[in-house]
């Protein structure tokens, strides 16, 4: 007999990565099988605990379907059902032959080569894919309309691209059309935890949303909004506040914001001083007009208008408060379907819970305490008006002083002092001294930028750029026109890219109408495209690359610098991870990373890629990288971990130990008081970009749509609010749930599971009113058709929890047609087929917010 | 001494993750979900609620799988009140799962796997725990010996709202009472020892 052999028995700390969320996780692995994925206690990001996705990453990890080997297609003709023809190819000549379509590409124009990736490897498809767009000169593709316009708007008011509210510290949150911290948005594990505290502790909870989603079903109060009037929503509250009940913070508004600077009223800009060129406020005083920053200042003038030079100029807070003068109660009830008496109401709540005047100290520090915060994400994203809508929203907060302060809307991680023995990563919110607005320091990595300066810099129009970013100076995240023009570049006069390299991502699904979106594939003469499954958009492709899975591959690190897919808050240390195989890759299959490196090599631009690794991860002395040495992934994160956090934390230290945290501190989390930077309440600096955009569309001869360059935010109603033929009277939406995200999550046996057994994910919601006036039932098959003629069908499901006016189902972009899968195929009713992607109407022309709204007919199929 | 669980469902959302943990943590063949969210509406729109509640094995103080059980397998555990399958034992009649009021009984009934015929290394790793033909239910992560290494069960130590709490009966009372929580159908006097807090 034979003892039994010892099992190699461990758990390896690393990093999931079956969202963007990137929370850190610890693996066990007997005998080099994965056989558990748990939380990694050791770490702040998911503090020891999983959701619903991260506890499934060795079903993807063994997924069968997974395709792990290089190919090519040998059938030339592309469409959806029609087989490629795949042929197993070498790495060898699948990088010789991407070098090759890549080279000819770059040396014809660098600017036929578009690059696109997707957010759930938001580190490698920025530091990887996008860099190497950097280097090469490509285009960028990033479809992103769920954070489309919120990350800048977060930049203007809260110093970095994300914003949360202080769960540690708020009492009342309002939510517009977002599930944060109940089944979505960025850190939604670390949220998870510190919202249910908050519940706990009694805070209340109010949610203007559709469908009672996840957080409304938490809510004290759930506001069934009409979809895209979130907007309204946000203003008729705000006129309650103003014109009711008197309630705003004068003194944070006097202080924090630019609402007391005066406003020619034949310009509508800033009445300044001919000399100084700084705007003029009034002082009450000595009835005094004086710039800004006057030192004899003594008691500024928030409301009313004033003489200066002749013209009677009001203060911006003045012109906005006029401004809400619409929106009463009453216009609310009716644009958003929401009794006025309760918009009374929640104004009125939110009001007096955000404690004016009040104060708290914290760790030895006195701040304004705001225990209040109105908070908006990807269903207000997803409409034309989002801009304003979402403006409007984060209004809120300011005018009752709850921005960047304790209980507040507070920015992710808009500053950090460093890791203490080395003062790395170091980034602070600027000044912009002209105004003395607050600027921010964006998103991922630290990016310091100047949204004002963006504004005040002249544009001039690029007929090779579709992004269309070069005419859009408060959007460089969202390159959204990329679409209309890649399907008909003429109206813009653009040019179309001919390459395409997707990492990734699923082009097909994640827009609007599947066959014009496949229709635009084709537009393309080669597409590559990096992923861990053949979906959709792989029966457009020409080469297929197979990346590694997470469990299987380093990456860079993965929470970037914990200001993008980590919350921030007192309560969360700073914490840098480490990504790491646990098992040896399926077939050898290298990380993304290492495909972009040798592909820079092949392509002779190796030298510059290292040189843009050295400048974004400020790699300095011996841990900058060689320009002439060909790395991997391990020596650049290696270098990276050292430069930051010095030569201990190396990379066989963080593959032990798994991550490294230090506290964070107060001055960290609320800019207020450290800083006196001004908000903007009156955007000046809106009506100087949207000029610039005027003179560059004009000269460039472009039809360009400069309405929403205004300096107050307005409510204006979706493209199909309009439509008024009542056979066309509901209006689908979809959400996510808290166990689903892209069309390959629906792959995951046991998420397609949980969707199966869910009685709302994979069926379309029906309010049981609307069903019965339509002689509807639950299991009924039914088609829902756009005035477009773009029909999709499902099965009803009728329900108590919806708006009557609106059908709900889960993931818009599911209903994957790929054969390469089987579990996820035809799962779910794709909504976003049923909007139209040509043309320009439905994107903002200030934001690229994508309007979803669409109205549709119901019939039993 | 029995053990007991409190579901707070004040901080539950409904996020699925104690059912995706369950599986990491046993291996469950497909159908067999020994942690499960139920959802139901009360009341009419626009005046309705919405509610997501967690299920799995109750372990019941008077439990109606133990009586009707012919072979002996299902027993409930006398020195920690967990009802247990002894899946050497088990015949596969289903009397219990028929018998039980909460649906925490699965029959394991299918060689296939989630991707079908060909099992996957993890689920390899795992079937020794999953036998054909027999009963399988909620442990409190027993047979994984979370409790004899003093840890939690799975869905306890995992939930992401931290809505689970866990330990001895008598303890568990006290936050039972004080939160008025409740038990999932009383009147059948199976007297679950899980717990629901408003």
């Amino acid at each position: 007999m034979t003892a039994p052999a010892v099992k190699n028995d461990v758990w390896i700390p690393t990093v999931c990565n079956m969202c963007f969320c990137c929370c850190a996780i610890r693996v066990h692995v007997v005998d080099g099988v994965v056989v558990n994925i748990e939380g990694n206690p050791d770490s702040p990001v998911g503090e020891g605990r999983v959701c619903a996705k991260g506890a499934t990453g060795m079903m993807m990890l063994y997924d069968p379907n997974r395709k792990t080997k290089p190919m090519k297609r040998t059938n030339p003709k592309k469409g959806i059902g029609i087989d490629p023809g795949w042929v197993e190819i070498s790495w060898e000549e699948a990088y010789s032959l991407a070098a090759e379509k890549l080279g000819e590409a770059y040396a014809k124009n660098p600017r036929s080569v578009m690059f696109q990736f997707f957010i759930t490897n938001t580190i490698t498809g920025m530091f990887g894919l996008q860099l190497f767009q950097t280097v090469l000169g490509g285009q960028f593709h990033y479809p992103d309309i769920c954070g489309a316009g919120i990350h800048n708007l977060s930049n203007f008011f809260n110093g970095t691209g994300n914003s949360c509210p202080d769960y540690d510290y708020n009492k009342l949150l309002i939510q517009f059309g977002m599930n944060a911290g109940t089944a979505t948005r960025h850190g939604f594990n670390m949220t998870v935890r510190r919202f249910a505290d908050a519940r706990a502790k009694g805070s209340r909870l109010i949610v203007a949303d559709p469908r009672m989603g996840a957080s409304a079903e938490k809510a004290d109060i759930w506001l069934p909004v009409r979809p895209g009037s979130d907007g309204a929503l946000a203003q008729s509250f705000a006129y309650v506040l103003v014109h009711e009940l008197g309630i705003y913070d004068r003194a944070f508004l006097k202080k924090y914001t630019n609402g007391t600077y005066l406003v020619d009223p034949d310009t509508k800009r800033f009445a300044r001083d001919a000399e100084s060129q700084k705007p003029f406020v009034w002082d009450l005083s000595d009835s005094t007009a004086k710039v800004f920053d006057d030192p004899s200042i003594k008691d500024v003038a928030l409301e009313g208008a004033y003489e200066v030079n002749g013209k009677t100029c009001a203060t911006g807070f003045q012109l906005y408060i006029e401004g809400l003068k619409k929106y009463t109660p009453e216009f609310g009830e009716k644009e958003t379907t929401i009794p006025a008496k309760k918009i009374r109401a929640v104004a009125k709540e939110f009001g007096e819970t955000a404690n004016i005047g009040g104060t708290i100290v914290i760790d030895g520090k006195e701040f304004p305490y705001r225990p209040v915060a109105a908070d908006c994400f990807s269903g207000v994203c997803r409409h034309k008006n989002g801009w304003h809508d979402m403006w409007a929203i984060q209004n809120l907060n300011t005018l009752v002083g709850a921005q960047n302060v304790p209980g507040g809307l507070v920015g992710f991680a808009p500053a950090c002092n460093g890791f203490p023995e080395t003062g790395r990563p170091k980034f602070y919110p600027a000044t912009w001294e002209k105004e003395h607005m607050l600027e921010a320091t964006t998103m991922v990595l630290p990016f310091p930028d100047s949204l004002y300066e963006h504004a005040y810099t002249p544009l001039k129009y690029d007929f090779n750029d579709m992004s269309m970013f070069h005419i859009m100076p408060f959007n460089h995240n969202d390159p959204h026109f990329n679409v209309p023009c890649q399907l008909d570049p003429e109206p813009l006069k653009q040019q179309r890219c001919d390459v395409l390299l997707a990492y990734a991502s699923n082009p097909l699904k994640h827009w609007g109408n599947n066959d014009e979106m496949a229709e635009l594939l084709l537009t393309y003469k080669y597409i590559i495209m990096c992923d861990h499954y053949l979906n959709d958009s792989s029966y457009f492709a020409d080469l297929y690359i197979p990346e590694a899975h997470f469990l299987e591959r380093f990456d860079l690190p993965p929470n970037g610098a914990m200001n993008h897919h980590t919350i921030g808050l007192l309560s969360t240390p700073w914490a840098y991870p480490i990504r790491q195989p646990v098992v040896p890759a399926r077939d050898d299959a290298p990380g993304g990373l290492d495909i972009f490196l040798e592909l820079a090599e092949r392509l002779g631009v190796k030298d510059m890629f290292n040189e843009v690794f050295n400048a974004i991860y400020g790699l300095t002395g011996e841990n900058a990288l060689d320009p002439d040495t060909r790395y991997q992934c391990t020596d650049i994160i290696d270098r990276i971990y050292k430069d930051w956090f010095g030569p201990k934390y190396d990379l066989e230290w963080f593959k032990k130990n798994g991550v490294l945290t230090w506290k964070r501190s107060v001055d960290e989390v609320y800019l207020y008081p450290y800083t006196d930077a001004r908000l903007p309440l009156y955007w000046d600096h809106q009506m100087e970009a949207g000029k610039n955009v005027a003179a560059a569309v004009e000269e460039a001869d472009i039809p360009w749509d400069i309405s929403e360059y205004q300096p107050l935010p307005d409510w204006v109603p979706c493209k199909d609010h309009y439509v008024t033929d009542p056979e066309y009277d509901l209006h689908p939406l979809y959400y996510t749930n808290a166990w689903s995200v892209d069309t390959w999550t629906n792959e995951i046996p046991w998420l397609n599971e949980l969707n199966e057994l869910d009685p709302y994910a994979y069926n379309i919601e029906i309010n049981s009113a609307t069903a019965k006036a339509k002689g509807l039932k639950t299991g009924d098959r039914v088609k829902l058709e756009a005035q477009n003629g773009y029909k999709v069908y499902g099965n009803l499901v009728v329900v108590e929890g919806i708006h009557p006016e609106v059908l709900a189902v889960a993931g818009g972009h599911w209903g994957t047609k790929s054969d390469y899968l089987p579990i996820a195929k035809g799962k779910g009713c794709p909504i976003n087929h049923l909007i139209e992607c040509k043309g320009v109407k439905r994107l903002s022309h200030l934001s690229a917010n994508f309007d979803q709204c669409v109205k549709v007919k119901v019939t039993k199929a | 001494m029995s053990y007991a669980m409190v579901i707070d469902l004040k901080r539950c959302v409904g996020c699925q993750a104690c059912v995706t943990t369950c599986k990491a943590e046993h291996g469950t063949p497909p159908g067999v979900t020994r942690s499960k969210v139920m959802r139901k509406e009360v009341g009419k729109f626009p005046n309705v609620m919405r509610v997501s509640l967690p299920m799995l094995c109750m372990h019941c103080e008077s439990p109606a799988c133990v009586d009707v059980c012919p072979s002996g397998a299902t027993r409930k555990r006398e020195e920690d009140g967990i009802v247990v399958v002894d899946k050497d034992i088990c015949i596969g009649c289903r009397a219990c799962a028929m018998a039980c009021p909460y649906g925490a009984r699965y029959p394991v009934s299918s060689k296939e796997g989630y991707f079908g015929k060909t099992l996957t290394p993890f689920e390899e790793a795992k079937k020794d725990g999953m036998p054909i033909g027999v009963i399988d239910k909620c442990d409190f992560c027993f047979s994984t010996g979370k409790l004899e290494r003093g840890v939690v069960p799975t869905c306890v130590q995992n939930c992401i709202t931290k809505a689970r709490t866990f330990g001895p009966r008598e303890e568990m009372m006290e936050l039972v009472v004080e939160r008025k929580g409740y038990q999932l159908e009383p009147e059948l006097g199976t007297d679950p020892s899980v717990f629901y807090l408003p």
